[in-house]
């Protein structure tokens, strides 16, 4: 006979997030196997793009669970969702990595963005209509490189105005100029969505 | 008026900064500077709030990726592990759900097929043991065994020298030897998970060898 496993898939069981960090903040096992297993293969992905490494994006990804488990009860779905909250703990995590290891990739253009740009989204995204993802990433496409390298230079890698001026050998204000137009365009993107 | 006219300049100053905020890379005083306007300034505030969602959406623009096979298991180990009460809880349930499913994944990849002797595969409380695998001297993985029926073991390998197919042995503490498969070790994190002959709890020993018959790593799971 083959083992068999009753592996409940995140993906069949329709509990909300909200209501899984709810659980996860009761110590609820259940809750927290099943958030596991939705949201592992969302960060994991994540980690891995930022630092590149399989070995460190797994390290980042377990630690990002763990401080999503301990501030679970603290979560304020207000504020934002628990896609966008798991993600940005999981950016952050990575990024801290990044700086310790001094390993700060300088050109995202190859691996990073291709790899955005290859992103389909997921049934449950299509089906909650969360089209402003594939928007944004059509604008991102459209934007001209160094607006697009130096948005992703900060999204992603964490550099700030002043590393990346630094290193594209560009004045302070034209890096400046970059990240913010850039992100001027992508935030049109994303208010066809919200007006 | 001017009141208007002194909060349109305090704005323009601060607008330029907005994105830097959003992205998080703005810091210090500056940083300081844009959130206490921010606090009081609805404009700019509802600015703030869009440019952050552009940087929610690029993060969730990284595509998903499966990660390493025992993800979950050593992931419940760390939660249990941690002195947060809610973490000492992650239950055995949860551990034996993690690892089966690492062998499951397993077995559907290279069809291997696990021959079990109980009716279900409920979970039930399941032992774990883990073992260092060393190769001269030094520590270059680890070896995690669970008491489960059937037993199985997980071994994971990290930043070794060698590579290519290896055979992984157990011996049984009647000094008894069964291979229980082979699996391709590369000098990067490596895992690989297999079941055992007998139930973990006769295990002694296990090791790697490569195909000239060298011993690569050993681990001594039983003194």
């Amino acid at each position: 006979m083959i083992v068999r496993y009753s592996a409940t898939s995140a993906h069949e069981d329709d509990t909300s997030d909200e209501a899984l960090l709810a659980g996860i903040a009761l110590a609820d096992d259940r809750a927290g196997l099943l958030f596991v297993r939705r949201y592992q293969h969302r960060l994991f992905g994540l980690a891995y793009r930022i630092v590149g490494d399989p070995r460190l994006a797994e390290e980042v990804t377990q630690e990002a669970f763990i401080r999503i488990f301990r501030h679970a009860e603290v979560f304020d779905p207000r504020r934002a969702s628990v896609a966008a909250w798991t993600s940005t703990i999981t950016r952050n995590l990575a990024i801290d990595v990044l700086r310790v290891r001094r390993d700060i990739p300088t050109d995202p253009e190859d691996h990073l963005f291709l790899a955005l740009m290859s992103r389909d989204l997921a049934p449950d995204e299509v089906a909650s209509g969360n089209e402003a993802l594939g928007r944004v990433r059509i604008a991102l496409a459209e934007l001209p490189t160094d607006q697009r390298r130096a948005v992703l230079l900060a999204a992603m890698y964490g550099r700030s105005a002043e590393e990346i001026a630094r290193a594209e050998d560009i004045p302070l204000g034209t890096a400046k100029g970059r990240i913010r137009l850039g992100m001027a365009k992508l935030r049109g993107a994303l208010e066809v969505e919200t007006r | 008026m001017s009141g208007d006219i002194e909060r349109s300049a305090a704005c323009g100053d601060i607008v330029d900064d907005l994105a830097e905020m959003a992205l998080g890379t703005l810091s210090g005083q500056r940083r300081s500077e844009v959130l206490d306007h921010v606090a009081g300034c609805a404009s700019c505030r509802a600015e703030l709030d869009q440019l952050s969602k552009v940087t929610e959406a690029l993060q969730l623009l990284a595509p998903p990726m499966q990660p390493p096979l025992g993800f979950e298991m050593r992931l419940a180990e760390r939660l249990r592990a941690s002195s947060a009460p809610q973490h000492q809880r992650v239950s055995r349930a949860w551990m034996f759900a993690a690892a089966a499913s690492a062998v499951l994944v397993l077995a559907l990849g290279v069809t291997v097929a696990l021959i079990g002797r109980g009716s279900s595969g409920a979970a039930t409380a399941s032992g774990l043991t883990s073992a260092d695998l060393t190769s001269g001297g030094k520590v270059v993985g680890s070896v995690l065994l669970s008491g489960e029926q059937p037993g199985w073991m997980l071994v994971s390998t990290d930043g070794v020298t060698w590579g290519g197919p290896v055979r992984c042995e157990v011996t049984l503490v009647g000094g008894e030897v069964h291979t229980i498969g082979t699996f391709s070790v590369s000098g990067e994190y490596s895992v690989w998970a297999a079941p055992l002959p007998e139930h973990a709890g006769t295990v002694q020993s296990a090791r790697l060898i490569d195909s000239s018959g060298t011993v690569l790593a050993t681990a001594q799971v039983r003194a």
